[in-house]
């Protein structure tokens, strides 16, 4: 039994595709491939969702925890979250920079050549290299080109832009990043759960950057008061990386 | 290709020319993975057999509906020589890996080791499912001889 001739019959002859043929599989992939990268898309965004969601729920409640100790309510003072008001700074003025104002309980955790750490007074987290619920201030690494994109804002006499960047859970709590491109994101709402970045451009051209971290409650207002009231020495270094 | 469908899908012609237009959609929106392949048209076979076994899968879940009009039967080839009406049905009575398995072995000549790859299975497997769809063509065809022409 020839097998090979029984196929070969059964199979019919050889047709060649005609042009419209070719087009019509053209224009089936073209949509596919359309579709797939519409799903791909909306997939990546219901998980920056999730992340999200995620984000606010860890930020609502383990992260805050810093901001809140029993201490500072002790005090009669609000924990930082709950409508954190600024009062001047009157403890001793770091290397490099002056300080204005402060949310108030709040104190410098840590001050080092290139960077700047305002904390919650009696804060669990004395980590200085975490920045959660913290705000962390310094200048922009000399090996960033990073242009900011964002909000424009004025902050005192000079330029700034506020930038917003992803939610703490999904960066992790590492300082800010000098040189990353953060994701693009109108900001609307200046209470949002979202970390933002203040950059200020300093006469010398050098940016100052101010990170304030998701849940501190402070309104754009604040945030540029505070901006505003942190003054660059020449003696402030920039850091590297 | 469509002639591999035909003999995939046992002679239907229709679902032969959805397999080929599926697979080719696949292939576009895979392109690159195609392109790197070591062996394009064992991956675009493979590609084949996979849209039959989905193509399987779908009708599987298919429901029966009654209709007030019959439905389009599969084409056959009204010209086509009595023994491939035999040879056509013997196929169809095969499962759809051990038909693309002689499929792939007798008609592309493929060796065993090239057909393992393209079904992605053993070569045992292939050499026995080769073998029981042999026995079962050429039984078939003896037990029903085709037709002989009229006069």
């Amino acid at each position: 039994m020839d097998m090979h001739r029984h196929f070969d019959t059964l199979a019919g002859p050889e047709v060649t595709p005609t042009m419209d043929d070719i087009n019509a599989d053209l224009d089936r992939g073209r949509r596919a491939l359309r579709k797939r990268r519409v799903m791909q898309t909306l997939a990546g965004s219901a998980f920056a969702a999730a992340a999200l969601v995620a984000g606010i729920v860890i930020a609502t409640t383990n992260v805050p925890a810093p901001a809140a100790p029993t201490a500072a309510q002790s005090q009669g003072q609000r924990p930082a979250g709950v409508g954190t008001r600024l009062v001047a700074y009157t403890g001793s003025q770091p290397k490099g920079y002056t300080i204005d104002k402060v949310p108030d309980g709040f104190e410098i955790q840590a001050d080092n050549t290139s960077e700047l750490i305002l904390a919650p007074k009696d804060a669990l987290d004395k980590n200085p290299q975490s920045f959660v619920g913290k705000i962390g201030i310094m200048l922009q690494s000399t090996d960033s080109h990073y242009v900011p994109q964002g909000k424009k804002v004025k902050v005192g006499d000079l330029e700034g832009v506020l930038v917003p960047q992803a939610p703490a859970s999904s960066t992790a709590a590492t300082p800010p990043a000098r040189d990353a491109t953060p994701p693009a994101r109108d900001v609307t709402d200046p209470t949002t759960l979202w970390t933002q970045t203040l950059w200020v451009k300093q006469p010398n051209g050098v940016y100052l950057l101010v990170q304030f971290w998701e849940g501190l409650a402070l309104s754009e207002s604040d945030m540029l008061d505070i901006g505003a009231g942190i003054h660059v020495h020449k003696d402030a270094v920039q850091g590297g990386g | 290709m469509l002639r591999t469908a035909t003999l995939l899908t046992a002679g239907d012609h229709h679902l032969a020319e959805d397999l080929v237009q599926s697979t080719l959609t696949k292939l576009y929106v895979a392109w690159p993975s195609f392109q790197r392949a070591d062996n394009p048209q064992g991956y675009m076979r493979r590609a084949l057999v996979n849209a039959l076994s989905d193509e399987r899968r779908r009708l599987w879940r298919r429901r029966e509906r009654p209709t007030a009009e019959l439905p389009e039967l599969p084409r056959t080839d009204q010209h086509s020589e009595p023994m491939a009406d035999g040879l056509r049905t013997a196929l169809r009575e095969l499962a759809p890996k051990m038909r693309a398995a002689v499929v792939f072995r007798y008609f592309h000549d493929l060796t065993v080791t090239e057909t393992a790859e393209v079904l992605g299975c053993s070569e045992g497997t292939v050499k026995s499912q080769t073998s029981r769809a042999l026995v079962h063509l050429r039984t078939a065809l003896e037990i029903r001889p085709a037709a002989p022409a009229l006069p």
